[in-house]
């Protein structure tokens, strides 16, 4: 019996070394990336500063169709995107055909050719595998259709890609949170490795923390599963009970500050830790006015005006303007004073609110009839 | 090898049959001693209460869960009721504005019902326990996000036909998980009776051992004039009810109706319940060994958490003890009794 089990560590030791060997035959070729490879993205010179022309272009504007390739649009935040956009073509004319994958990316890739085939004056492509849509793009932009991409990392340089301005996210978010706590503090870093836009953030952090001595790590988790709050929340838990002198906690985004929030009232800190998080929706907007809520303010762009930013921009493209290959929206500051002292509580009555949350200079023209996005 | 022929479970003394017995424990406590040396704090009443605490939801279900393994398999549906559980509470606190003990006994009916149709399924239309309850948690899962049209119901949202939610989480509802008596949360008294009535019910009850023989050999038990049927069908309604009730704390934790909660609690729940295969080398599913499952799992989860190790390794220390548990169930000694699962 006891042979039995010997080897069967052995087997498992061979094992372990052969995939170690494995991994050194392939480690060498560089850091990571494959370089040269199709599909790649193309470097993007930003262009923030951009302003269409005073006059209408000769292109389609009367009757026009847009095509809206979306990866999902169900939930909150994607049904707001959604709405924007489309209240934005409209206003300007133009028709929309919506192709909602439901998160199903191999739907939204056979909904893309159904799209092509449609022959729209231009497409939005909303979220996606940017391997999946990739070739899609390429044959939609052969085809003469211009492409309008929002948060997808494609190859071609043709199409345009917007995104929010991560950058600007994290510094918005981190520049209050000194400024409320001049002396410092010991913070718990909530944030999950490998997803490009909390990257992002995770590099202002850490420079924030090189610049700011001030400011310590205590603690750092987050749990990205199919359920990110609940499980982060559990994680929480168990790291806060390890640093039980934190008192500041920066969330990369508003899932993960949700599970923070749980996470401090099942240990009792609520009083004692000040949370600073990302994004904005009518729930987020519900914790942070909570009575004793811990969530001091956030940094967020409105997803209606991002999804009526992207809808100009696809309409100056139908239009024949020759568009930037990438464009970042940047964010504002919500903070809990402002929404308690306006008596806010839920995103229309933001709105009104926080006038800096739309903006409507962004890609405006005359010839693109202004909207409210998400009134 | 072929010596210790004499009783499975009182062969000879051997080092392979004291680590079978003993082993979960021991390396359990060797954990626990490095880690309250490693991290300060570690050794404390309050982290072994956030222990408890952060393992009642998956054990409870894991509870029910063990039941279903002793007359069948497991039941993978538990995640999903719990999931569910949440869901029905935020639907009717939230959506309609009823009171907490409402909440409550709605989530129970749903579990009980999910775990009826469970039965149903197993029972009498025969198909296999597994599947059926794979189907089930498939069906569970899309119908907690039907009734929310995938959204997670918070108080003062927007519903697609115009009217504004005004309901909210009851205080009653919010202090099962949130409210502490002795410094003690009352989820964790909650689970400590679970787990008492569990075991009382399994060991020490005629009932219990007709458990056991149903499913050691249903055939001989239905011979001995067991109802067979009547306790198989038993054992899943009892777990959708356990499970319901791991997810009436859950959604008292997250005081909010999240579409996505509870899915984690199953695998969590396999691991505790397979882990509890090897506690005192009882190698069939045991009350008891769920409960030091749980506990050995919640030691190690909080410990590597709190050294800050990111998820993902977590996820991999967390299967590599399952494997390590189901060695010392299955592996390790020739002879055993056949209570295990197919």
């Amino acid at each position: 019996m006891k042979s039995k089990a010997l080897r069967l560590i052995a087997l498992a030791a061979i094992a372990a070394t052969a995939l170690v060997g494995c991994a050194q035959n392939t480690g060498d070729a560089g850091s990571g990336q494959q370089p040269g490879a199709a599909g790649q993205p193309c470097d993007r010179t930003v262009a923030n500063d951009v302003t269409l022309p005073t006059d209408k272009p000769s292109g389609p504007t009367d009757g026009f169709t847009v095509a809206m390739v979306r990866q999902s649009g169900v939930g909150d935040y994607f049904e707001q995107w959604g709405n924007g956009a489309t209240k934005q073509i409209k206003a300007a004319g133009g028709q929309v055909d919506v192709y909602d994958a439901r998160g199903d990316n191999a739907r939204q890739v056979a909904q893309f050719n159904d799209a092509i085939s449609a022959r729209p004056d231009v497409i939005i492509v909303d979220h996606g595998l940017a391997d999946s849509v990739n070739p899609k793009i390429d044959e939609a932009i052969s085809n003469g259709i211009p492409v309008v991409v929002y948060d997808v990392n494609i190859a071609n340089c043709e199409a345009m890609y917007i995104s929010q301005d991560d950058t600007s996210i994290a510094t918005e978010i981190l520049d209050y949170l000194k400024q409320e706590n001049p002396d410092g503090g010991k913070i718990a870093y909530v944030n999950v490795s490998g997803i490009a836009p909390l990257d992002s953030r995770d590099a202002v952090y850490q420079q924030f923390l090189k610049d700011n001595p001030q400011f310590t790590q205590v603690a750092h988790f987050g749990k990205y599963s199919e359920s990110v709050a609940s499980d982060t929340a559990t994680e929480g838990a168990a790291a806060l009970k390890a640093s039980p002198d934190t008192t500041l906690a920066f969330a990369a985004y508003d899932e993960l500050a949700k599970g923070t929030l749980i996470a401090l009232r099942q240990n009792n800190m609520s009083d004692k830790v000040k949370v600073y998080g990302v994004d904005i929706s009518t729930a987020d907007i519900q914790l942070m006015t909570e009575p004793g809520s811990p969530w001091r303010a956030t940094a967020a762009t409105d997803p209606a005006n991002v999804g009526a930013i992207v809808a100009r921009a696809a309409i100056a493209a139908a239009s024949g303007v020759d568009m930037p290959e990438k464009m970042t929206i940047p964010a504002a500051l919500i903070t809990q004073d402002m929404l308690r002292e306006q008596g806010v509580t839920n995103m229309d009555e933001l709105r009104a609110a926080l006038p800096d949350l739309a903006t409507p200079e962004l890609l405006g023209a005359p010839w693109i009839p202004q909207v409210q996005p998400g009134v | 090898m072929t010596a210790q022929v004499s009783v499975g479970e009182r062969a000879a003394f051997s080092v392979t049959d004291f680590f079978v017995r003993y082993g979960v424990v021991l390396v359990g406590l060797l954990v626990a001693i490095v880690f309250s040396v490693v991290i300060p704090g570690f050794a404390t009443v309050d982290n072994a209460v956030s222990i408890l605490q952060t393992q009642a939801v998956a054990a409870i279900a894991a509870l029910g869960m063990t039941l279903t393994a002793i007359v069948g398999d497991l039941d993978l549906s538990v995640g999903a009721v719990a999931g569910l559980s949440v869901t029905v509470a935020a639907v009717v606190m939230i959506r309609f504005a009823l009171t907490g003990p409402t909440a409550i006994v709605a989530c129970l009916i749903a579990g009980a019902v999910v775990g009826c149709v469970n039965a149903i399924l197993i029972v009498w239309l025969s198909v296999p326990p597994l599947l059926a309850t794979l189907g089930t948690m498939f069906t569970v899962q899309g119908l907690k996000r039907w009734l929310v049209d995938g959204q997670t119901l918070i108080t003062g949202m927007t519903l697609p036909d115009g009217t504004r939610v005004e309901g909210r989480f009851t205080d009653d509802f919010a202090a099962i998980d949130g409210t502490q008596v002795l410094g003690i949360p009352l989820s964790v008294y909650l689970f400590v009776l679970i787990a008492v009535l569990a075991w009382v019910f399994l060991e020490r009850t005629r009932y219990g051992r007709v458990f056991y023989a149903v499913g050691g050999n249903a055939e001989a038990a239905r011979l001995a004039g067991a109802r067979v049927r009547r306790y198989q069908f038993t054992a899943y309604a009892i777990s959708g009810v356990l499970a319901a009730i791991a997810g009436i704390i859950l959604a008292s934790r997250l005081r909010q109706g999240d579409v996505t909660a509870g899915d984690s609690a199953l695998l969590d729940a396999v691991a505790m319940t397979l882990v509890g295969y090897a506690v005192l080398g009882a190698k069939k599913p045991n009350a008891l060994g769920t409960v030091i499952g749980a506990v050995f799992i919640g030691l190690i989860l909080q410990g590597l958490t709190q050294l800050g190790l990111p998820y993902y390794t977590q996820d991999l220390i967390k299967g590599l003890v399952l494997i390590f548990a189901l060695l010392m169930s299955f592996s390790l000694r020739r002879r055993r009794r056949r209570f295990a699962a197919h």
